[in-house]
Parts: structure tokens; C-alpha cells; sequence
């Protein structure tokens, strides 16, 4: 055997274990979900005992749902404000402000990564002791301190205040990723542009922001994909309601399989969501061009 | 008229200085090269006059006129950087244009001064490309052309060769001296190659662990330094220092008795040197071979370099040699024993401090 096809060989077992789990615990499961949408398959009643192939009847109920539209709209809208703006923009600003000498810059450094180590489901429960229960929720005594009325943050105001919480939590993300694609650009670059005579706001905007473009948009992608997943905090806080207002599409997914207990509409919902996933990655890689 | 001055000027990193008091004065339309050791201050002294350093103490006047507080875009001073620092997602043109584009001139204004920037540095084909697309050399034009396009007063060079190959390095000395001479801009250059300082410059300014350690045209640092330091940074191979011990034999000479038993005698230097320890500092080219009563020492060849037009002779042991730098190819091989005459005119003369009492 050659040197090549030795090293060939030796990559592939490497690679064997990650391939044996992805395929277990991903993509068979992926298949199965495809299989199971095109059936009846429930967890309760004769579908549960004998489910039927009911072709893209799942599919067909599925684009005929408001609830289905509602939960991709607020899917949309929870993506947008805490993916893309929120945790980007103070992301950003966090890896252009730490990158600088600053005071204190350990503590603020932990204060963003925090947030990302702590388990989502803890954080949802820590989040509804600051959030939950009007009058004694943390929130409501500290703006109680400056004279704001006392509310039941989750009820009034849900969807902004998941996105809130999402944004405290992907900030690090941000950050850790911007500020490697800002160490990329060299320092120099910047006093070029201060001897050319460009303003600190002319160097973010027609140095930083083009410089980094490519590392935003690998940040939008991995971001996007990852924040239409999100399951665990939201469900912890809200469960989907008040009436439908923060039911991201995993939650629709998880309700429609575990709480209506139909596996098969579920599974269409899941593939379909899955469909929307794989477009917008590709839309990324091949029309923004973003090098993964 | 773009007058440099540095009074007395410091520069601290929290409690450790790192220029300590430079005095400095660069005339109009001089090329002056800051040239010295890794970490000696040259580049922290040249961005100071950029503006990219803050002075912490003394004075930077620019015909006269007090800098320190002025930003660098205000200074009409204009920089090449060492790694170029193109802006990479801009073209060529929007690169040399990029001030000016700042300064918000007309478009078409700013084509045709970077067209005729481009001509000058024979760039003129390569306008639409990206810096990636272009080699060392086209980018460091770049670099040039972006300082260039400014019609600066004073240009700042921080080793801008050094990423360059030998022979590309080669050609670009000789641009950037035709360059000058056609804008005539006063020109700061920073190098720790000597060669390029000593081809270019007009002045040399040698730095050492943050203070000038001699200033003068380059032929005189050669003949005539004023320290073991600039002694030995200046030329190449550098000057050999040989420890003697001097003492007055009472003809008139003072007598220079080197550790290995031989002795040459020169004129009393100038100021005088108290007897005892000092050093000898010849340059290998100084040292000939010689036989019979021309020779005035003999020594065992440790290394011969043979190079065709010249051959390098290490004397000597290894832990402490000196250098021979002699004509041709010689037919010498190591271990030889070889008779040497030391070009009495051409001999240093250093105290125990290092500092110079004899010059040749």
C-alpha cells in the first residue's frame, strides 16, 4: 500500500466515529422523520396501534394552519431580533470595545461568556424568577425602584423578552467569533487610515465593517441555523404561549408530536422546518458567498 | 520647506523608557535614515513623528511649528508601512485615491491624480486589481503611491524593503532614490539593514537602546565613529576590536600591546587615553597579508571564505577571532599560520568607556 492510500485509510477511520454518530443520532433520524410525515403515526388512539401512509396529507393540512404560519412568523421574528440584531450588534460592539486597554476587562470579559455556560434550561428558570409572577418577579421590583409600574413581563410583553434573553445568551458567541475575524485585520491597516485621514467613524465603516464581512456573515449563518433550534430556555419559560406569541417552531414541533401527540403531522412540521434550515444555509454559502 | 526637529524628546511604555532625550534636526529635502538594533527605538521614534505615538516629553517641530498635539492627518506627513497595509477589499486605484476620497475631491479629480501616480510608479496596468492579485514589489508601489498622492511634506519610511526579496530590495533602493529626488520631500527611512542606510542616506541617525548614538553622513560614520558601538554596526563585515593595553614607550607614540605579545605603535590620540586597557578597532579590510619585517603579527587561520573577489580569513581562536578581508581568492587553507600588517592609517582607537580618542 502507498504512502497516499495509507494516509487515505488512516483519515477515513479517523473520521468513522463522527460518521457512525451523525448518521445514528442525525441523519437516520432525519429519514425516519420523512417516513413518519407521510404517515398517521400518533402516540394515543388506532393511529397509534396501526398508522397508516397518508401521502402529503400532513403537508397539505400543515400549509392550511395558522398556527404552523404563526409559529414560523414568531420563528422569523425571534431569529431576527436576537440572532441577527441583538446579539451581533452587542457582539460587535463587545469585541471592538475588549479588544482595546481597558479596565476591568477580565470582569467584563466573564460577564459576556457567563451567560453561554450556564445549561438552557437553567437559564430559562433563572429567567422566570426575574421575569414571572408580576409584582415579586426580580424585573418588576428593579423598575419598581425608578417608579415603573410592577407587570408580568412574560404575559405582557413575551416575545420581546425571549428575545432578550436569547440576545444575553449569544452575545459570547458573537463576540468570540467577530473578535477573531477583527484580529485578522492588522493594525497597521488602521494607521494607514488614520495617516489617509479617516475618522474613527470612516475607519468602522469603510475599514472594520468590509474587513470582517466575511466572518459576519459566518456568524449570521451558524446564528440563524442555530437560533431556529432553540427549544429548551423558551419552552422552560413560556411553553409556547400566552396564546401562541412565542411558540417558536420547535415548540410547534415539540407540541404538535408530545402534547397533541401527532407523530406524523409533528414530522411534517420537523421536515419542513429542516427544508427551511438547509435553504437559508445555502442561500449563505452560495449567494453571500460565506467561506465554512 | 519641511524642516524636522526632535528637542530633548521621550518616550515612556508605563515605567520603562524607550527614547531617552532625542535631539534631532533633519534639513529640508534630506533623506535621513534611522538605522540601529531591534528594539534600539527607530520605529517608535518615527511613529512619534507620524503622530501614531504620543510624546510624552520634549518637543516635535515641523518647520518650526509645534506638532505634538496635531493628529496625523494634520501633520502633512505621509507613512509606508513596513507590511505596506493595503487596504485589502480596495482596488489599486481606491487605495493610492483613499485620502483623498476622504477629503471628499471630485471623482474624476481623483482618477486623474492617481492615473498620473500610477505612471510615475508604473502602475498604471495593474489600477483595477485587488492588493492580493499583485506582488511584493507592485504592492509596495502601492504603499508608495498611497504616501505619494498626498504631496506630503515629509515621508516616513518603517522598513519598507524588509519584506522583499534580495534582488527586488535591490532594485526598489534605487526607485525610491529616484523618487525622492523627484518630489524632493524631506524623507524619514527606518531600516536595521545597514546597507540600505548607507546607500540612501543623506544622514544616518544610529540608535541604540533609545538614544542617538552618532549622527553623521555615511562616509564619516565608516571612517570616522565616534563609539565601539557605531564602530561595529557600521560595515560588514563589522570592525574588529581588538583589547590592547596601551603605554607610553617615550618616542612620541603611544604603544598598543595586544593579549596574543605583539605591538603596534600610533600617534598619541587625540584626547589622550591614560595607560592601561583599551581597544584597537580595525576594519578587515585594513588587516594585509604581509611576510618578513613587513608583518607585524603572525596568527593561525581558524575559517577561510572564499567568495572570488575577496576572501574573509577568521584569526585566531573561534571564542574570541577577528576578521581579514583580502583580495581575490587566496590559496590559504585553516590552520596556516599567516603574517598580518595593520594599516596603521586606518586605525580606531577606543578607551575602556567604548568611546573613540583616535580617529585614523
Amino acid at each position: 500500500m502507498t504512502y497516499e492510500k495509507r494516509v487515505s485509510w488512516q483519515l477515513r477511520l479517523i473520521l468513522l466515529p463522527s460518521v457512525l454518530l451523525l448518521f445514528a443520532f442525525v441523519i437516520y433520524p432525519a429519514i425516519y422523520s420523512v417516513y413518519l410525515s407521510l404517515t398517521n403515526e400518533a402516540l394515543t388512539g388506532a393511529a397509534a396501534l396501526n398508522p397508516r401512509f397518508v401521502g402529503a396529507r400532513n403537508y397539505i393540512r400543515l400549509f392550511n394552519d395558522p398556527k404552523f404560519w404563526n409559529s414560523l412568523l414568531v420563528t422569523f421574528l425571534f431569529v431576527i431580533g436576537s440572532a441577527v440584531i441583538g446579539q451581533f450588534v452587542l457582539g460587535l460592539f463587545s469585541a471592538i470595545l475588549l479588544r482595546r486597554p481597558l479596565r476591568l476587562k477580565p470582569l467584563f470579559n466573564s460577564m459576556i461568556l457567563l451567560p453561554n455556560a450556564v445549561p438552557e434550561v437553567v437559564a430559562g428558570f433563572m429567567w422566570i424568577s426575574m421575569l414571572a409572577g408580576g409584582e415579586r418577579a426580580t424585573l418588576s421590583r428593579i423598575v419598581a425602584f425608578f417608579g415603573v409600574e410592577p407587570t408580568d413581563w412574560l404575559q405582557t410583553f413575551p416575545l420581546t423578552m425571549i428575545i432578550i434573553v436569547n440576545t444575553w445568551r449569544g452575545i459570547a458567541t458573537a463576540m468570540i467569533l467577530l473578535t477573531a475575524g477583527l484580529s485578522a485585520v492588522s493594525h497597521e491597516v488602521y494607521e494607514a487610515a488614520r495617516m489617509d485621514g479617516a475618522t474613527p467613524r470612516q475607519i468602522f465603516t469603510r475599514i472594520t465593517l468590509p474587513l470582517i464581512a466575511p466572518t459576519i456573515l459566518l456568524y449570521m449563518l451558524v446564528s440563524t441555523v442555530s437560533t431556529i433550534a432553540i427549544f429548551g430556555f423558551v419552552y422552560a419559560l413560556t411553553r409556547g404561549g400566552p396564546g401562541g406569541a412565542t411558540e417558536l417552531i420547535s415548540i410547534y414541533i415539540y407540541n404538535q408530536s408530545f402534547t397533541a401527540f401527532q407523530l406524523g403531522y409533528g414530522s411534517a412540521v420537523a421536515v419542513v422546518a429542516l427544508v427551511f434550515s438547509l435553504a437559508i444555509g445555502v442561500i449563505y454559502v452560495r449567494v453571500l458567498k460565506v467561506e465554512v | 520647506m519641511a524642516v524636522i526637529e526632535l528637542r530633548n524628546v521621550r518616550k515612556f511604555y508605563g515605567s520603562l523608557e524607550v527614547i531617552k532625550g532625542v535631539d534631532l534636526r533633519v534639513e529640508d529635502g534630506e533623506f535621513a535614515v534611522f538605522v540601529g538594533p531591534s528594539g534600539c527605538g527607530k520605529s517608535t521614534l518615527l511613529r512619534m513623528i507620524a503622530g501614531l505615538e504620543g510624546i510624552d516629553s520634549g518637543e516635535f517641530l515641523l518647520d518650526g511649528k509645534r506638532m505634538n498635539e496635531i493628529a496625523p492627518d494634520k501633520r502633512g506627513i505621509a507613512m509606508v508601512f513596513q507590511s505596506y497595509a493595503l487596504y485589502p477589499h480596495m482596488s489599486v486605484a481606491e487605495n493610492i485615491g483613499f485620502s483623498l476620497d476622504l477629503k471628499k475631491v471630485p471623482k474624476p479629480e481623483i482618477r486623474r491624480q492617481v492615473e498620473a501616480v500610477a505612471e510615475i510608479l508604473q502602475l498604471t496596468e495593474y489600477l483595477d486589481r485587488r492588493p492580493a492579485a499583485l506582488s511584493g514589489g507592485q504592492r509596495q508601489r502601492v504603499a508608495i503611491g498611497r504616501a505619494i498622492i498626498k504631496k506630503p511634506a515629509v515621508i516616513l519610511f518603517d522598513e519598507p524593503l524588509s519584506n522583499l526579496d534580495a534582488a527586488l530590495r535591490v532594485q526598489m533602493r534605487a526607485e525610491l532614490q529616484r523618487l525622492h529626488r523627484d518630489i524632493g520631500a524631506t524623507a524619514v527611512y527606518v531600516t536595521h539593514d545597514q546597507v540600505e542606510a548607507m546607500t540612501m542616506a543623506d544622514r544616518i541617525v544610529v540608535l541604540n537602546g533609545g538614544k542617538v548614538a552618532q549622527e553623521a553622513s555615511p562616509i564619516t560614520l565608516y571612517h570616522k565613529p565616534d563609539n565601539t558601538f557605531v564602530a561595529t554596526f557600521i560595515g560588514s563585515p563589522r570592525m574588529n576590536l581588538i583589547p590592547v593595553q596601551l603605554s607610553r614607550p617615550g618616542n612620541g607614540l603611544v604603544r598598543l600591546t595586544s593579549q596574543a605579545g605583539w605591538s603596534i605603535d600610533l600617534p598619541e590620540p587625540s584626547p589622550a587615553l591614560p595607560a592601561g586597557p583599551a581597544r584597537l578597532g580595525i576594519r578587515p579590510e585594513h588587516l594585509k597579508l604581509a611576510e618578513g619585517s613587513d608583518r607585524d603579527f603572525e596568527a593561525e587561520i581558524a575559517v577561510v571564505e572564499r567568495l572570488g573577489v575577496e576572501t574573509y580569513l577568521t584569526v585566531g581562536s573561534l571564542s574570541d577571532p577577528f576578521m581579514a578581508r583580502v583580495e581575490g581568492d587566496v590559496a590559504i587553507r585553516p590552520g596556516d599560520r599567516v603574517g598580518f600588517a595593520v594599516d596603521r592609517r586606518a586605525c580606531h582607537l577606543f578607551g575602556a568607556d567604548g568611546v573613540s580618542a583616535h580617529r585614523a
